[in-house]
């Protein structure tokens, strides 16, 4: 789905398009104006965030029990939200567009940029982690990861061979956990090492397992997309047009990004 | 008496008139065009020669069946190689800015050379093969082939005999010739179960659980090992063989236990009943490990050998079907999997045996044919050496290809339509 590629100030109707899942992939830019203010204040809380993020990583072992309960309450504290919007629409609005601001700002050399990628997947695998089997599953589709779930009969029939190919399973397990199917060249590092299930070209993939899946892909992205905006970097900067509604129309800065 | 004697010296006499009269290009030219449904796909294609006096040129590329035809015919190449689909002609490699010149696609190939098992066979080393050991190549095709389809989900496999001592598959489907470095070495890794060179005495290590695919390919070699390894290989026949067998295994009691049984007991099958139940025992006892040792050793004396530095690069050349062995003049022949276990290595024909089938008297064909010749050079040339390799030993090898083609050709014409849909194109 795709906006006219002119700057419109976006508007109504469009919110429930433009923000239909509470995570994203970040593949297409904001192509909106905003004002000075809230650009300033996107990216200095994001930053905070991504520090807070690093932090905690250093502090906890990540993905751990504790790790997860602090990024949880990290999450839903009131400096998350913009001042006056507390909407779902505003939270995924702001997420958005801090992200590509901050990408202006940690393209530009390989540490910024391992730093921003690390702590960006960071906080992604939490995110992802924390959905419901339906909204992951909606989540992979919505991002042309075609990964179907397995259906209950079909894990039925397969389960001796679910339980021999993946380490760590049981019946019950097979029974509970979502398996996803994925085109075996999306799970490569599994297949090399025979640690999945395969049939007729498809990997069966824990649900465990399917992060490592999306996150390779996350990263794949991300970083081909600071690569890019890298190269662009001057170009791509000249076509950011802020505006405020004061008097600061056509206002435009290099050293503004500089945090 | 099928091989008439090949002498490589007739090489230089034989081939031009393989090129001119066997060789099946019509066929080739629609393998390698696959429908047509990527542009310039054969066109940008590689492919080498190795010339009288093991010259060797790459980059060879053609623009059409004619083209391909005509340059065999003048350079009459000792061997042929395919190589990748390039960005640009290969024939142009140089003129292209560089950096630009890249490999795209190509079939995903396995190559399984017989010298690879020399550690594990009796009757033969080296470049030689015997009805024996070709055993071998027959359970690595059905664990090979079994997986490619049903696990990887490929469907277009071509098996061909490489004239001497193996055999390559050629995984044709779209799916496979896109697939990047880093995949077909994730799928040459998966179908790698012995691993290590001479140093390494124990190959195949087997840990719980047992991976389904594992437990498939052990259900191929249980078919063959006992009939293969036991009886003619008799791999627990002699004192030095049976050291081979016991130094797989690690338990010292089990080893003790074997030598000792081996003193009075000589036959081998009733050897090998021994060493399985031993493991058998050993499996329920509580330590952990050495449940698996009999499966281990019949893995590590019958399972498929790989090379994957075969499999993994985009841009490595392999030999190309139909082309001919210059040290045993056979033809590099498809083989046809319903007949996989009547495959005969020594049956296939050689390209003094078809040259000389090609001399013999015309059976059959009427005048009619020769009205027909009448029209068009071209089609008249082709249409005779159609009837040309159906009067020799090679018809049956081109039948085999043929229907692996026609398989593929209903794929083309379902990507033709969904291409045409795309670009609205009705």
């Amino acid at each position: 789905m795709q906006f006219s590629g002119r700057r419109k100030k976006l508007i109504g109707s469009s919110q429930n398009d433009l923000y239909d899942h509470c995570l994203q992939f970040y593949g297409q830019p904001p192509l909106e104006n905003i004002s000075l203010t809230e650009f300033e204040t996107f990216a200095v809380e994001r930053l905070k965030l991504l520090k807070t993020v690093e932090n905690l990583g250093v502090s906890y072992v990540k993905n751990s029990e504790h790790y997860v309960k602090k990024l949880e309450e990290l999450l839903s504290s009131p400096t998350m939200y913009v001042q006056g919007g507390t909407s779902e629409y505003e939270k995924r609005r702001k997420d958005h567009i801090s992200h590509f601001i901050l990408r202006l700002a940690y393209c530009q050399t390989e540490d910024l940029r391992r730093w921003f990628i690390q702590q960006e997947m960071d906080l992604f695998r939490y995110r992802f982690g924390d959905l419901t089997s339906k909204h992951k599953t909606d989540f992979l589709h919505k991002n042309n990861l075609k990964y179907e779930t397995v259906s209950a009969e079909e894990k039925k029939s397969l389960k001796d061979k679910l339980i021999t190919s993946s380490y760590g399973l049981s019946g019950i397990t097979v029974e509970e956990y979502d398996f996803y199917k994925v085109p075996f060249q999306d799970a490569l590092d599994l297949v090399r090492t025979r640690k999945v299930y395969l049939l007729a070209g498809n990997a069966y993939i824990p649900h465990h397992e399917i992060v490592t899946i999306v996150l390779n892909d996350f990263r794949t992205r991300l970083s081909k997309a600071l690569a890019v905006i890298r190269f662009f970097y001057f170009l791509f900067f000249e076509e950011i047009i802020l505006f405020s509604k004061n008097a600061l129309s056509g206002y435009k800065s290099k050293s503004f990004i500089m945090l | 008496m099928p091989t008439s004697d090949y002498d490589p010296a007739c090489l230089p006499d034989l081939l031009p008139l393989y090129y001119r009269r066997l060789f099946p290009f019509s066929q080739y030219y629609r393998w390698l065009s696959y429908g047509g449904v990527s542009k310039n796909y054969f066109q940008n294609r590689e492919f080498s020669f190795t010339l009288k006096d093991d010259i060797y040129v790459r980059y060879q590329s053609f623009t059409t069946q004619n083209e391909l035809e005509k340059e065999m015919q003048k350079m009459v190449p000792y061997k042929v190689d395919i190589g990748a689909v390039y960005s640009h002609r290969p024939s142009q490699h140089n003129a292209v800015k560089s950096g630009s010149f890249q490999a795209l696609e190509k079939e995903l190939v396995f190559d399984i050379d017989m010298t690879d098992y020399d550690d594990v066979r009796r009757c033969c080393s080296a470049a030689d093969i015997c009805s024996k050991c070709w055993t071998l190549m027959i359970i690595a095709i059905r664990i090979l082939d079994r997986a490619l389809r049903e696990d990887f989900g490929f469907h277009h496999l071509l098996w061909v005999y490489s004239g001497r001592r193996g055999v390559h598959c050629w995984v044709c489907d779209d799916a496979a010739r896109k697939l990047s470095v880093a995949a077909r070495s994730a799928v040459a890794e998966y179908l790698s179960l012995v691993k290590g060179g001479e140093e390494t005495l124990r190959k195949v290590v087997l840990s719980d659980p047992i991976h389904p695919f594992i437990n498939h390919s052990l259900s191929v070699v249980e078919r063959y090992f006992q009939q293969y390894a036991i009886v003619e290989q008799d791999i627990l026949g002699s004192k030095e063989s049976v050291d081979k067998v016991l130094a797989l295994l690690l338990t010292t009691h089990i080893k003790k236990d074997l030598t000792i049984y081996y003193q009075d007991e000589k036959n081998p099958m009733k050897r090998w009943d021994r060493l399985c139940a031993l493991v058998e025992h050993k499996k329920s006892s509580i330590k952990k490990g050495g449940q698996y040792f009999d499966k281990e050793i019949m893995l590590q004396y019958c399972y498929p050998r790989l090379d994957v530095n075969v499999s993994k690069g985009v841009n490595h050349l392999l030999k190309s079907p139909f082309s001919v062995h210059p040290k045993t003049g056979r033809i590099s022949v498809p083989i046809d999997l319903k007949e996989l276990n009547t495959f005969d290595p020594f049956e296939v024909p050689t390209i003094s045996l078809i040259c000389e089938e090609l001399e013999r008297p015309r059976a059959d064909e009427a005048e009619e044919d020769d009205v027909k010749d009448k029209e068009n050079e071209q089609e008249a040339g082709e249409r005779r050496r159609i009837r040309d390799y159906k009067r020799t030993s090679l018809a049956k090898y081109v039948k085999v290809f043929d229907r692996f083609l026609e398989a593929m050709a209903r794929s083309w014409k379902g990507e033709m339509l969904k291409k045409s849909d795309l670009q609205k194109d009705f």
